[in-house]
């Protein structure tokens, strides 16, 4: 199961990163939003979990680039700071599936993938 | 002989140039040394940096995944860390990463991350800057310690919440009521320095959205001698709905600073009674024009069987001299149906320009907010 997770904070994507592969899947990293818009296009993943303020390109061009290209249902879940509630509900009117405020602790979003998982019958 | 043909003040003059070019020559090479020097160490601590990351980021994740067991008390640190945690430099880059990592973790992780830099005993490298004469690394120090729930520090980090340097101050008071809520509020009793509006706004946004058990001394705090803890105990009683100090804050209606009787208009517009409209009706006349634009807008905004008590008030203020006070007066009088929208009708000047235009105003604001709702 690929995973792509789009996150311009160093620290960040590599908690992610291990956090994902300890749960046995296949990770990839974008630090910035053209670097995940390209792997997107190149891996086809089965979920992506992506940043909302990001360099080059934001999590809603994301949002909105997999939408509209991607015939294949990818789940999307957005990470989001506080006080970004406008631009979440944004990312849903978009097409995102998901999404968790940081600060958020890694065993949630653990769990998080997994559902969404399940839930797309991936 | 030739020579002797110069004058000797010519060759003086010549002397000092030579002496003034050297001069100015020391100077540059010395300028330019310092900055080869600086860009030079500069780019050895960026290389050290760069070779610090990796260790670092792996330090930090073994902390963020880290489970305690009887026989694993202590977070793992390789003696490479080990090593070079002895230079305050790594020290300060290991604690800078570990706390854009705590803001982006919550529960486990940010535990853990604060139980790294317990057990490396960061704390001290964040209180030697407390002694800093510099306010920028003081305030960097308590952002540190409050980033990291150092508790322990509460005492010294309260005494700052009244320091004269502004910065300060702010992460000071941010940082208590990071610690205790609604609690952390107290230095509230005692500060006496101005508080801020934007600082105002980051400790509301602070707060928890519900007050808890109730909070206890907002009277008080409505009492200050500082106007601008008064201001934000008007914020913190309109926010929360404080119903029971209706009447301290209609004391504020008389407080001497314009802001805080503006604010105070405000805040009763969101915990009035039956009396409120009165009250703020009975200051309108020794009051300047901003008072009584907000009150009018309180007036409008505190709902129809407020603005029907005062309808005769009202029907006098439309005729004021000023067109914005004309034209609040009428949306007031728009906003109670029957008594209120008949008076517009009947205005004796109702059919004269402004009135003409403002009651038509007044009239379609208030339609158009009727459909909205």
């Amino acid at each position: 199961m690929k995973i792509l997770v789009a996150e311009d904070e160093t620290i960040m994507l590599k908690t992610i990163d291990f956090r994902l592969k300890k749960d046995g899947y296949e990770v990839f990293l974008a630090e910035d939003g053209q670097k995940a818009l390209e792997k997107i296009e190149e891996l086809s993943p089965d979920l992506i979990i992506t940043d909302i303020m990001m360099p080059y390109a934001s999590g809603l061009e994301i949002v909105g680039f997999v939408r509209k290209n991607k015939e294949k249902r990818i789940p999307i879940i957005i990470l989001s700071a506080m006080g970004q509630e406008d631009v979440v509900l944004e990312a849903f009117g978009l097409g995102a599936d998901d999404y968790i405020t940081k600060p958020f602790s890694p065993n949630e979003l653990s769990v998080r993938v997994k559902r969404l998982l399940s839930v797309t019958g991936r | 002989m030739p020579f002797l043909e110069v004058h000797p003040i010519q060759y003086l003059k010549t002397g000092y140039l030579v002496v003034a070019m050297f001069v100015l020559l020391g100077v540059l090479f010395s300028v330019v040394l310092f900055m080869l020097l600086y860009l030079l160490a500069r780019k050895k601590r960026e290389k050290q940096k760069e070779r610090w990351h990796q260790p670092v980021d792996l330090l930090i994740r073994r902390a963020i995944f880290f489970e305690e067991s009887p026989d694993r008390m202590q977070i793992p640190i390789t003696p490479g860390v080990s090593r070079w945690l002895k230079r305050s430099y790594f020290r300060q880059f290991l604690l800078d990463e570990m706390i854009t990592a705590k803001k982006s973790f919550s529960g486990n992780a940010a535990e853990n991350l604060v139980r790294l830099y317990n057990q490396l005993r960061l704390e001290r490298l964040s209180l030697t800057k407390l002694s800093s004469l510099k306010w920028h690394i003081r305030a960097r120090c308590i952002q540190e310690l409050a980033a990291m729930d150092q508790k322990d520090q509460v005492g010294k980090i309260y005494r700052l919440t009244n320091h004269p340097n502004e910065f300060i101050r702010m992460e000071a008071q941010s940082a208590i009521v990071h610690f205790y809520g609604f609690e952390g509020l107290r230095f509230l009793d005692v500060v006496s320095q101005p508080i801020s509006e934007w600082q105002q706004i980051q400790l509301l946004a602070q707060l928890p959205k519900t007050l808890g058990a109730g909070l206890k001394g907002m009277e008080s705090w409505l009492k200050s001698s500082n106007s601008s803890v008064i201001s934000f105990a008007l914020k913190l009683a309109r926010i929360h709905r404080r119903f029971e100090l209706h009447d301290a804050v209609a004391g504020c209606l008389d407080h001497h600073n314009p802001a805080v009787r503006i604010q105070a208009l405000k805040c009763l517009q969101d915990i009035c009674n039956e009396t409120t409209a009165t009250l703020i009706i009975g200051r309108y006349e020794k009051n300047d024009r901003l008072y009584r634009i907000a009150a009018l807008e309180t007036l409008q905004c505190m709902g129809p069987e407020s603005a029907e008590q005062q309808i005769g008030f009202l029907q006098k203020e439309l005729l004021n001299e000023d067109d914005t006070i004309k034209l609040a007066t009428a949306r007031v009088l728009a906003t109670v149906s029957g008594r209120g929208t008949q008076s517009l009708d009947d205005f004796e000047k109702a059919g004269e320009y402004p009135w003409n235009e403002i009651i038509r105003q007044a009239k379609g604001e208030q339609t158009k907010s009727g459909k909205a709702a």
